[in-house]
């Protein structure tokens, strides 16, 4: 399947997909759109929040005074305190555990429709309330991309375009998880997110980012004006990233060194071979380094690094795989490539241990040895029996001046300059907050 | 051969950790919880023991022991020594010592030196194995990643059964 996107300047609004061809009987995505100076398409409409009222295929859109979807398509929605979604008003409740996760949904009168397994924070298996359960196979966004039977007889087959739209092969077994794992709502066809709603049509989200807390910009990397753009898909760059919430939270907020989110991924040809989904990901991979070549900051700077270049950022070694030509790049922690590889993960974790040695040597100088020694008696004969940690919440300081809590404290494996405080009186132990000092 | 969209994912989870670590250093501790869990389920090794322990010690959550079980043992599947220790630590306060037993064994396993004291006083309350508990007492005592406190704690404990046991 070929698969072209367009965007527009330096803001990357997607406004344009065009496809496909070889793909059977089935006709492609077309849409295309333009944006205006808020970043919101000119063929919608929106609230004065930001929130989208008509999109041109549902023309109901209600949205209530804290901006969530109160209504579209004419069901309505209910919403928790914590504003997740609970209810399609009249035919179905949700219920989450405690993992903000799905566990079931029932109908109104509180009969049970579906129950959800959940395994390492992935839908893992479905339980009808009739007939048997029904296994998911997702691939690393999330998405659902086959469903089988307990026998393991295949009954959902789909790909997923870059920006979500479904092209099921098979299509036996009904359920509605599907682009990245979340739920594309049948009223409307968009996807429920959690904080948002994305529609796959336009590749967007209907209403703008927010952030929970006060802060300027939220999820916004000035370097890169892309994610200034609060409607836009992981920075569209959906075949690297998942969305997890509906907060576009993928990018960096660090200057200077990064060129921006949107990664270009190096692809080996020999990978794609004759697979109609991977070339349409090359296409779409391609497009984006185009949009992002017309974002200005960015191309600055990565213009400044070269390939494999290895540089550091808050103390974080960083490999950057830049293309200068397309004025993107690949920005990778050298502690995750060298975890690929057995022999970069003994040297990391020799570095490491280096590094925590130096620590201990200046926290811990030899001279104090001989002072242990001298505590190891003094303060056990004021303690008696010696309980857990009796005796020890008066005292400010050791003898020699060194605060108490370094008596509980070591330093943190693997985590230079990070400490493990113990608490003494339950035997917990707790990684303290950076830049904490014993 | 490199997995990019793995390396990708691991990138995006990296990034959520840094930035939910500023927010922890500068105290913002609800946004921080946020990050770090988006983090962890992005597949952050290190934000899963952090996830849980602001869990267990309600920081910019509310406090929820199950959850913070349910992410501590996550953690140890990534290898973290001190969520070992401190589901060990859970299960010996839940009165369930054969569980807390097994979890500071681990947490040994693991490299956490302060877990031979937590087992020696399982083996001292149950006066079952007292050779047992003098013998993860020496251990603790001559221990590097321990603290120092628990060093001491080790030390007279030790000394006070060779007082009763000569």
């Amino acid at each position: 399947m070929n698969l072209s996107h367009g965007y527009d300047g330096a803001w990357g609004n997607l406004t344009g997909m065009l496809g496909a061809s070889g793909y059977g009987a089935c006709s492609g995505t077309v849409m295309s759109a333009s944006a205006n100076g808020n970043n919101q398409l000119t063929g919608f409409t929106y609230d004065a929040a930001g929130n989208t009222l008509d999109d041109g295929n549902i023309h109901n859109y209600i949205w209530d005074g804290e901006s969530q979807l109160a209504s579209a398509n004419g069901v309505g929605y209910s919403y928790d305190g914590d504003g997740r979604r609970v209810a399609k008003v009249g035919s179905k409740f949700y219920w989450y555990g405690s993992g903000g996760e799905i566990l079931a949904e029932t109908d109104g009168s509180g009969n049970t429709l579906n129950e959800y397994v959940f395994f390492g924070g992935r839908r893992v298996s479905v339980l009808p309330s009739t007939g048997g359960p029904l296994y998911y196979g997702s691939d690393m966004l999330g998405t659902s991309r086959v469903m089988v039977q307990s026998d393991g007889t295949l009954c959902y087959d789909a790909d997923f375009t870059p920006f979500g739209e479904e092209r099921p092969y098979t299509s036996n077994c009904s359920q509605n998880y599907k682009f990245e794992g979340k739920e594309r709502d049948t009223e409307t066809g968009n996807d429920e997110f959690g904080a948002r709603y994305y529609s796959w049509r336009y590749g967007r989200w209907l209403s703008s980012d927010w952030s929970s807390v006060p802060v300027p910009v939220p999820y916004a990397n000035l370097t890169n004006p892309q994610t200034l753009n609060l409607y836009s898909m992981v920075s569209d760059d959906p075949e690297s990233f998942a969305d997890l919430d509906g907060h576009t939270d993928d990018t960096p907020v660090q200057s200077g060194t990064y060129s921006g989110s949107t990664p270009v991924v190096p692809t080996d040809n020999s990978n794609n071979s004759s697979e109609t989904s991977q070339q349409g990901k090359l296409q779409a991979q391609q497009t984006t380094a185009a949009a992002v070549s017309l974002a200005p900051a960015a191309t600055e700077g990565a213009s400044t690094l070269s390939t494999g270049a290895i540089t550091t950022v808050a103390g974080i070694g960083l490999a950057v795989f830049a293309d200068v030509a397309a004025g993107a790049a690949l920005i990778i922690r050298t502690a995750d490539v060298l975890v690929e590889n057995s022999q970069g993960k003994e040297k990391l974790a020799a570095v490491e241990s280096q590094v925590a040695a130096e620590n201990n040597a200046i926290l811990h100088p030899p001279a104090s040895t001989s002072q242990q020694g001298a505590v190891d008696t003094a303060p056990m004969q004021a303690k008696g029996q010696g309980g857990q940690g009796k005796g020890e919440r008066g005292q400010a300081a050791k003898p020699d001046g060194t605060p108490n809590a370094a008596k509980h404290a070591k330093p943190a494996p693997g985590k230079p300059g990070r400490w493990i405080v113990k608490d003494p009186h339950t035997g917990k132990e707790s990684l303290k907050s950076p830049g904490w000092q014993p | 051969m490199l997995d990019i969209k793995k390396v990708s994912r691991l990138t995006k989870a990296n990034l959520l950790y840094q930035r939910a670590e500023e927010a922890w250093k500068e105290g913002h501790l609800r946004s921080a919880f946020q990050l770090f869990l988006a983090a962890a389920k992005a597949g952050s090794d290190d934000a899963r023991a952090i996830v849980a322990q602001f869990y267990d010690e309600g920081i910019g959550v509310k406090a929820s022991e199950d959850s913070a079980l349910r992410w501590y043992r996550l953690a140890y599947r990534s290898g973290n020594a001190m969520a070992a220790n401190n589901l060990g630590v859970i299960w010996r306060d839940r009165g369930r010592i054969d569980r807390a037993l097994m979890w500071f064994l681990r947490a040994l396993e693991l490299g956490d030196e302060d877990a031979n004291l937590e087992i020696a006083k399982i083996y001292l309350n149950a006066k079952s194995s007292p050779e047992k508990a003098v013998q993860y007492l020496k251990s603790a005592c001559s221990g590097k990643f321990i603290t120092d406190g628990s060093k001491e704690e080790a030390r007279a404990l030790l000394r006070n059964i060779r007082v009763k046991h000569p």
